[in-house]
């Protein structure tokens, strides 16, 4: 499938929350993830998807980081188990629909709590206008 | 009535109606797992787990490697996907070409059809460049600056590799595939094995064991002498032998490059039984043969003083001058109730003048000396011999094949080979292709220097055989495309080849992934079930339910540390 430029554009994400960055980064992988049409695509979208879960499960695991130490343990676990199954299945024909339901879950729990108090930021995303005030 | 309620305060709802769904979907997964897994929730086991400082740098050190697992999988699996483009193309090309033979398609139309795939292969190849790096594009540049991959497996540092630099860089181009210059008529090689290929070799052409007699006491010296093994079989039923028709003949000759020299075949022969001793790693060699059964056997043996000695049970060895010089050593090694010889052993002294009479002919031994494979190691030139030289030819053609050339013996005993770019008009460049235990020399056409095929075998006494010929080598030309098809077949072999070496790597990242997960799930305690291979999905949906609830509930991001970092995977 051809690519118009657009597609990998850097998305607009100023004045975006961390939590809204997370849910932009999950939306990218998934929209990776299910658009990939070609072996190429296909790689690059399980790349993306090992270096979000990278990023993340280091922060998570850095010393610094506040949440919870049972939702920690929660993310680390899954980090690995996605960054494991990304790799594999960049080598063996494995479905993608357990990490795109991974991801999935892991934007609806953040936008659960993701609406933000007044004033609603200007840009508004697809993801978050569904169920934001 | 202006009331504010939580029902009506839209943002809450939706998340309120989240949460239900999370748990209504946790409690549907948990029930389809049932038991078996250790997967406590946040209530079951409320801070039994902390992560202390030191599993901080394991974490992060284990995320490096699974980052640099992922790296290299992206890499082979871009290979691995562009490998089977190429094989898709070579296997279409093949099937046009073969149609083509039977359809009459025009040698235009064919080379057209080859040029395309030639590009498609191209394309392919360098298509499979991953962040510089191509495990199919045999060489830097054009894109491409590394052809090895360096996978680190461990955080203590270990790692593996995939492909090579340079010649040892894997090439699935076409000119790495042996595929360049390819048209409808491109040329074959064949060599004339002559028309016993088990025993007989024609003029200037030699079976020999070059490799054998390397270093040594005589490996500074050089012979001149071809020692070509035949056999003949002639009627076997009993009454029918006579003396000059014995049930079946073996025959050594002894050929000398000059003709009418001054060798002295016994002195000749001497050399090379010292030759063979040397090979045999000095056990004394013979030649010859024995009848088991008792009081009957004549040993033919060539010892080193230059003696043809036969042992008891001789029945009489005769010397005959077959005229040009040419002597001829002949002896009963087996006789039927009659008396009559069954089998005979002869030697031929070919052109080296009158056989006995000449001393110290100033005969030398190199390193690259032709032997008949069957004189060494063995003990005669017996049928089993025979097979000994039709198992170094198998084990030649199966060589020269798994190193991407085709190569294959017909009923004629034309040995025909064709693929990876040989030389089939100009001068041999020898160059060595390694495939398994066995080395394989390029052969050319030269009309001087001749061609050389070295084969090193696995095992046995007639491993090391050569087959070296000059003048007897000639490049066919086959009708219809023949000779490009065998060269795609022996390209799609060695497609072959580097599919399974990339596959390896994928087993080993793959075999590093179960290591990584051991790792993770012991830093990560009560998640272990995760990496559980077969409910390893079902669990993980689980543990994303919970996470996704626990998320709900939460009001900081995942990562909280340094959120800014997140942005560098929109770029």
């Amino acid at each position: 499938m051809q690519r118009t430029a657009s597609y990998f554009r850097t998305p607009q994400i100023g004045g975006a929350t961390p939590r809204e960055t997370e849910i932009l980064a999950f939306g990218l992988c998934n929209d990776r993830l299910t658009r990939a049409a070609t072996p190429r695509e296909r790689i690059e979208a399980l790349g993306k998807t090992q270096e979000l879960w990278s990023l993340l499960v280091t922060d998570v695991g850095s010393e610094g980081n506040a949440l919870p130490d049972d939702l920690k343990k929660n993310l680390i676990g899954l980090g690995f188990w996605a960054m494991q199954y990304a790799t594999r299945a960049i080598l063996k024909e494995l479905p993608l629909q357990p990490l795109i339901d991974l991801h999935r879950d892991m934007i609806d729990g953040l936008r659960a709590q993701a609406a933000p108090p007044v004033p609603v930021p200007a840009e508004p995303w697809s993801e978050r206008s569904s169920i934001s005030a | 009535m202006s009331l504010f309620s939580v029902n009506t305060n839209l943002g809450a709802m939706a998340a309120l109606q989240s949460l239900n769904q999370t748990q209504n979907a946790l409690t549907s997964t948990q029930n389809q797992i049932s038991s078996g897994l250790a997967v406590g929730s946040a209530a079951d086991n409320p801070a039994i787990y902390a992560i202390t400082q030191a599993m901080n740098g394991q974490i992060s050190g284990l995320a490096a490697v699974q980052s640099n697992l992922s790296f290299g999988a992206q890499v082979v699996g871009t290979a691995s996907s562009s490998a089977a483009s190429i094989s898709s193309t070579l296997n279409a090309l093949q099937n046009t070409l073969t149609l083509g033979q039977t359809q009459g398609l025009s040698q235009t139309q064919m080379n057209n059809s080859i040029t395309a795939a030639m590009q498609q292969v191209d394309t392919f190849a360098n298509a499979a460049t991953f962040n510089g790096v191509n495990l199919l594009a045999g060489a830097t540049g054009n894109g491409v600056t590394g052809t090895q991959l360096q996978v680190l497996t461990g955080a203590s540092g270990s790692s593996f590799t995939v492909g090579g630099n340079g010649a040892q860089a894997l090439n699935a181009t076409s000119t790495g595939l042996g595929l360049s210059g390819l048209s409808v008529t491109s040329n074959d090689v064949q060599i004339a094995l002559g028309s016993d290929s088990a025993a007989t070799a024609t003029s200037g052409m030699v079976l020999n064991a070059a490799g054998a007699v390397a270093g040594g006491a005589i490996g500074s010296q050089t012979v001149n002498t071809n020692v070509v093994l035949q056999t003949s079989n002639f009627g076997t039923t009993n009454g029918t032998q006579t003396s000059q028709n014995p049930g079946s003949q073996t025959v050594v000759m002894l050929t000398d490059g000059s003709t009418n020299g001054t060798k002295d075949v016994m002195n000749e022969l001497n050399y090379l039984v010292n030759a063979a001793t040397v090979a045999n790693g000095g056990v004394a060699a013979t030649v010859g043969t024995a009848d088991s059964s008792a009081g009957n056997g004549t040993n033919f043996t060539l010892n080193n003083n230059g003696n043809i000695s036969l042992t008891a049970g001789q029945k009489g060895g005769s010397i005959t001058d077959l005229g040009n010089g040419t002597s001829q050593y002949t002896m009963a090694i087996a006789s039927d109730a009659n008396g009559n010889p069954t089998q005979t052993v002869s030697v031929i002294a070919a052109n080296v003048g009158t056989a006995n009479g000449v001393t110290n002919p100033n005969v030398t031994v190199a390193s690259g000396t032709t032997l008949t494979a069957a004189l060494l190691g063995t003990t005669g030139n017996t049928a089993a011999n025979m097979a000994t030289r039709q198992q170094a030819l198998a084990t030649m053609v199966s060589a020269m094949n798994s190193a991407g050339l085709s190569a294959s013996i017909d009923t004629n005993n034309n040995l025909t080979i064709s693929g990876n770019n040989i030389n089939t008009t100009g001068s041999a460049t020898p160059n060595s292709y390694n495939a398994a235990s066995v080395s394989v020399n390029e052969i050319g056409l030269s009309s001087s220097s001749g061609v050389n095929l070295s084969v090193t075998g696995t095992g046995g006494k007639a491993a090391a055989n050569t087959i070296s010929a000059t003048g007897s080598l000639y490049g066919v030309q086959q009708s219809n495309a023949t000779a490009a098809i065998s060269n795609i077949t022996a390209a799609i072999t060695k497609l072959g080849t580097i599919s399974s070496k990339l596959g390896t790597s994928s087993n080993e990242i793959t075999g590093m992934q179960s290591f990584t997960s051991t790792l993770s799930s012991a830093l990560t305690a009560g998640v272990g079930a995760l990496t559980d291979a077969d409910m390893a999905t079902e669990s993980a949906k689980l543990t994303s339910l919970q996470t996704k609830q626990q998320l709900g509930i939460q009001a900081l991001s995942i990562a909280n540390q340094q959120p800014q970092a997140l942005l560098k995977l929109f770029g």
